[in-house]
């Protein structure tokens, strides 16, 4: 298991936050994040992801939907009931089979659903967009 | 907004929904927001329509556009022809406005008479779009479900392959022949770093398959130096051009796993070439690798384990034969250079390099029984009684006795048993003839029997080679298998007058060794 971790690359960059327990998807995703110039910040479970948030404040989080000790949209819920982390854009990982209506979403800071397996730049397009609207 | 009225207007649903007012002598107008259209229906449902829409008609629409909008209800725009209004939830302010057609002196239908038809309608809207997303999500759940198909295939054919040791650099090769095909990687390789010895081919080994747009040999060091790097680091499985001089070897993205056993990274395997449109490795492909990974370790570790058996029963073996060959100065050696005419042989009558094998190792062990003759009769000088040649050629039905009880080595004992059988039926223990004698036996007379020739025994001294080969010549047909004496006399014998001389020493030594 990872512990949570930072990398920090510079100050001036947006800080993502990428959750999941798969191992494989986290190496993905972060080095992505990383060569596009990003700080990244990684998780391997709910509970981990939810104190980095707390703490760093990041610009964006991509998390896994189903994760150990607590799910990608519990975390997503905590999230939006503290006032400080409730604004930041989320965007949910999910295998196929996992429904979530709208309604749920929208008392969520998630924006965004995508499905696994995903292509990497298809993710780092949305992640861009998201950050850039932010902006 | 422009593109989204030309979807309104493109689309099946919309088709459909157009058609169908049509045949309810319904004209049809989309709006997207911004702009508002006449829409035609396809020409079948077309007949239909008493009358088609005029731009007056379209100006008087625009102008009630608002009130239509709000109503939720079919309104008067123009001396009693009423329209409605029906809304898309394809996007907000978005919908259709429809109209009686009218033949040429009809009076328009009142607003009740049409109403409900306006309601009908506007299910059947939201019911046609609502099939759409499903049809859409349906396809796309289709084309989901396919590739964890494949994948699930691939993972029994690898469950199946595994069955089979026997040949693992195929299995591996065949392994990652598979994920590149599925996963559309324009090659893809595995790259092992044990220092063990002999491991069927795995040990060191570099297998690629696919398009290989590289030098092997560069490939292989670049891997090679790539596992040394990461060792102790964390691991870098995605390495773009650029990054790494393995990416740039390669010229594009490359994926890779770590293979472990216990703590130890003995391999990776990677892959990389994508090509296509969509020409990136997806968290599939890391998944999968991972998997395969995990595969390709337990096979690396099957192979190593199954070759550290077999080295200890061949060594265990050896220095049985070696032991009962050093009863005996005249044997020393014997059982060795039995063997090794054995393999010559075997290979020149073109057996397998299983089937070769299992020849040597059925002339190490060849002479085993001699254990259960008696020393006296074993190394006796002179020539033997014929009670004292009875218990020789129990030798071979000795031998037979103590090994059967080896699992799955019926081919070597029948080198062991059969070894003193005579083509023409005269020989021992059980006279069996020609064909009937089993083809390790067969062989293993030949062998034997020429490396007796061919030393000095305790009765008699060594034949010269030219000798010993007319003799064997002689016997073709007789004593030996006619197919066999051939080849057999047609070997290179460098190789055995070495090991000849190499025991000669040995034997030589040991004696020093005794007298000291």
């Amino acid at each position: 298991m990872d512990n949570p971790q930072t990398t920090s690359q510079g100050h001036d960059q947006p800080t993502v936050l990428i959750a999941d327990d798969e191992p494989h998807i986290r190496h993905l995703v972060g080095t992505k994040l990383k060569l596009a110039g990003y700080n990244v910040l990684v998780a391997s479970n709910g509970q981990d992801c939810l104190e980095l948030a707390r703490e760093h404040h990041p610009s964006l989080i991509v998390t896994d939907f189903q994760m150990p000790m607590l799910s990608g949209f519990e975390m997503s819920q905590a999230l939006a009931e503290d006032q400080s982390t409730s604004d930041i854009p989320i965007i949910l990982l999910t295998a196929r089979g996992h429904k979530i209506t709208q309604e749920e979403l929208d008392t969520t800071g998630i924006r965004m659903v995508m499905d696994k397996p995903f292509g990497p730049s298809d993710l780092m397009t949305r992640v861009r967009g998201m950050l850039d609207e932010a902006a | 907004m422009q593109g989204s009225l030309h979807k309104q207007m493109d689309d099946q649903a919309t088709r459909t929904f157009v058609n169908r007012c049509a045949e309810l002598s319904l004209m049809v107008w989309a709006y997207d927001g911004q702009s508002l259209e006449a829409v035609a229906p396809d020409n079948s449902a077309a007949s239909h329509l008493k009358a088609s829409p005029g731009t007056e008609l379209s100006d008087k629409i625009q102008r009630n556009l608002d009130a239509l909008m709000e109503a939720g209800e079919p309104i008067d725009i123009d001396a009693g022809l009423h329209a409605a209004w029906i809304a898309d939830n394809d996007g907000p302010g978005q919908g259709y406005v429809v109209v009686p057609a009218l033949g040429p002196s009809e009076h328009p239908p009142t607003a009740d008479e049409i109403a409900p038809a306006i309601k009908a309608l506007t299910w059947n809207l939201q019911d046609l779009r609502r099939a759409d997303q499903h049809q859409f999500a349906v396809e796309d759940l289709a084309e989901q479900l396919g590739q964890s198909y494949e994948n699930i295939t691939l993972m029994y054919s690898i469950g199946r392959s595994m069955r089979s040791m026997a040949a693992p650099v195929k299995l591996a090769q065949g392994i990652c022949d598979q994920i590149r095909v599925t996963q559309g990687f324009g090659w893809s390789a595995v790259r092992f770093v044990s220092d063990d010895q002999d491991l069927s081919g795995l040990q060191d080994a570099c297998l690629v398959t696919g398009n290989m747009p590289f030098e092997e040999t560069e490939f292989r060091k670049v891997t090679a130096d790539l596992i040394a790097e990461q060792e102790g680091k964390h691991w870098s499985k995605l390495i773009q051009i650029g990054q790494h001089k393995l990416a740039d070897l390669v010229q594009s993205e490359v994926i890779l796993e770590p293979i472990r056993h216990d703590d130890r990274v003995i391999g990776i395997v990677l892959a990389g070439g994508k090509t296509g449109p969509d020409a990136e490795a997806t968290s599939g492909d890391t998944q999968l690798l991972d998997a395969i990974a995990g595969f390709l370790g337990a096979l690396h570790e099957n192979a190593a384990r199954f070759i550290e058996q077999k080295n200890m029963f061949i060594g265990s073996l050896e220095a049985v034969s070696t032991a009962l060959d050093a009863k005996d100065r005249y044997t020393h050696g014997h059982s060795e250079r039995v063997a090794w005419l054995g393999t010559q042989l075997a290979e020149a009558i073109g057996l397998d390099a299983d089937e070769v094998e299992r020849i040597r190792i059925s002339g190490l062990v060849h002479d085993v029984g001699k254990i259960g003759v008696p020393e006296a009769v074993l190394c006796k000088t002179g020539r033997l009684n014929d009670e004292e040649f009875d218990q020789i050629k129990k030798h071979p039905r000795i031998g037979y006795n103590i090994l059967k009880g080896i699992p799955k080595i019926d081919d070597v004992l029948d080198g062991v048993l059969y070894h003193h059988e005579r083509w023409d039926g005269r020989g021992y223990p059980t006279r069996l003839a020609g064909e009937s004698i089993p083809l390790y036996g067969r062989i293993l007379a030949v062998a034997d029997t020429f490396d007796a020739m061919s030393s000095t025994r305790s009765y008699r001294q060594a034949m010269n080679r030219e000798k010993v080969l007319a003799e064997i010549a002689d016997c073709a047909g007789t004593q030996f298998d006619p197919a066999l004496t051939g080849p057999f006399i047609a070997l290179d014998f460098t190789e055995y007058d070495e090991m000849v001389a190499r025991h000669q020493g040995d034997s030589a030594d040991e004696q020093k060794d005794l007298a000291a």
